[in-house]
């Protein structure tokens, strides 16, 4: 009971102790659950991929805008956190951490093939689209418009306000975190950040 | 009155999640696996490489000390000197007071 109530007293502190077990703590920090993974703790692994899998995904398929290289994108920076695991220390958010790998990979893919990144998105399927839950089929028509031209506006924007705008929309990071995955300055990343905002509202006002 | 304006990124946030493939999640996840797999026999070979490097150097002091190395005392050198002279002595020849004596 006090060594308890003593871990309520350091709430920072309790925040980022391993959890003992994985299964114990499946509301445990980020931080937590790597730590616990570098320690031998393969279940919080699972745990931190179940958390992260979806969002990165669609980072990388947005990033990219080719499905097969996202996936690579998408594997390979699991695996560079696989390997990094012994180095870990909580020096930043693991979202931070996880989302700067990612960028990175993505950027070694296009060094590696000479590129930008592609602007052509792929097409979107109507399966890929949410189910209305309202009844109003001319509701529903146009969220699905508002979300084609949302996509189809993020393809078309430079591949440095993309990327700030997808790090933003995904992971709710703020300018100074992004600047320092995307390793530019912060001034330049807020510029870049209401740039595509500019961008994109303009985009989406004829469906509004 | 005017209808408020999704931003772009609740929009964002809003569109369908992508989610990988059960092929990719299954080579993420056993990737995960082998990793602790290989660190745990990582572990044991550096365990079992340290403990055959302190028996090898055991082993090396061991064979390599000579008798030379030990310092010598002498105990025990002039009672082994005395067990040959008594072996050597004449047990037969009387001794001691009265022997002379006795022979005239």
């Amino acid at each position: 009971m006090e060594i308890t109530a003593s871990i309520y007293w350091l709430p920072a502190l309790a925040a980022v102790t391993p959890a003992s077990k994985a299964a114990d703590a499946p509301h445990a920090s980020d931080e937590a659950l790597m730590l616990c993974f570098r320690d031998g703790d393969e279940p919080s692994f699972r745990l931190l991929y179940q958390r992260y899998r979806a969002p990165l995904m669609r980072f990388c398929q947005r990033l990219t805008g080719n499905a097969h290289e996202a996936e690579e994108v998408f594997q390979e920076t699991w695996i560079a956190v696989i390997d990094s695991r012994a180095r870990y220390s909580v020096r930043a958010r693991f979202v931070t951490f996880l989302f700067a790998i990612a960028h990175r990979r993505a950027a070694d893919g296009w060094r590696k093939r000479a590129r930008q990144p592609v602007t052509a998105m792929p097409a979107l399927d109507h399966d890929e689209l949410p189910a209305s839950d309202d009844c109003d089929p001319h509701g529903a028509a146009l969220a699905n418009a508002q979300m084609r031209a949302l996509q189809a506006a993020i393809a078309t924007l430079p591949a440095e306000q993309r990327e700030v705008f997808l790090l933003r929309a995904e992971t709710g990071l703020g300018v100074r975190e992004i600047a320092a995955i995307t390793r530019a300055r912060p001034e330049a990343t807020k510029s870049r950040l209401r740039y595509a905002l500019r961008h994109l509202r303009k985009a989406l006002c004829a469906w509004q | 009155m005017a209808v408020k304006r999704p931003s772009p990124i609740d929009l964002y946030r809003a569109s369908p999640e992508i989610a990988p493939s059960a092929q990719l999640d299954a080579r993420v996840l056993a990737a995960a696996r082998t990793a602790r797999a290989t660190s745990r026999r990582h572990e044991w070979l550096v365990a079992g490489a340290a403990a055959a490097a302190v028996a090898a150097m055991f082993y090396i002091r061991i064979a390599t000390t000579t008798s030379q190395d030990f310092a010598s005392t002498g105990y025990g050198r002039d009672e082994g000197l005395a067990g040959a002279w008594l072996m050597d002595l004449d047990l037969q020849q009387p001794t001691g007071p009265g022997s002379q004596e006795g022979l005239r």
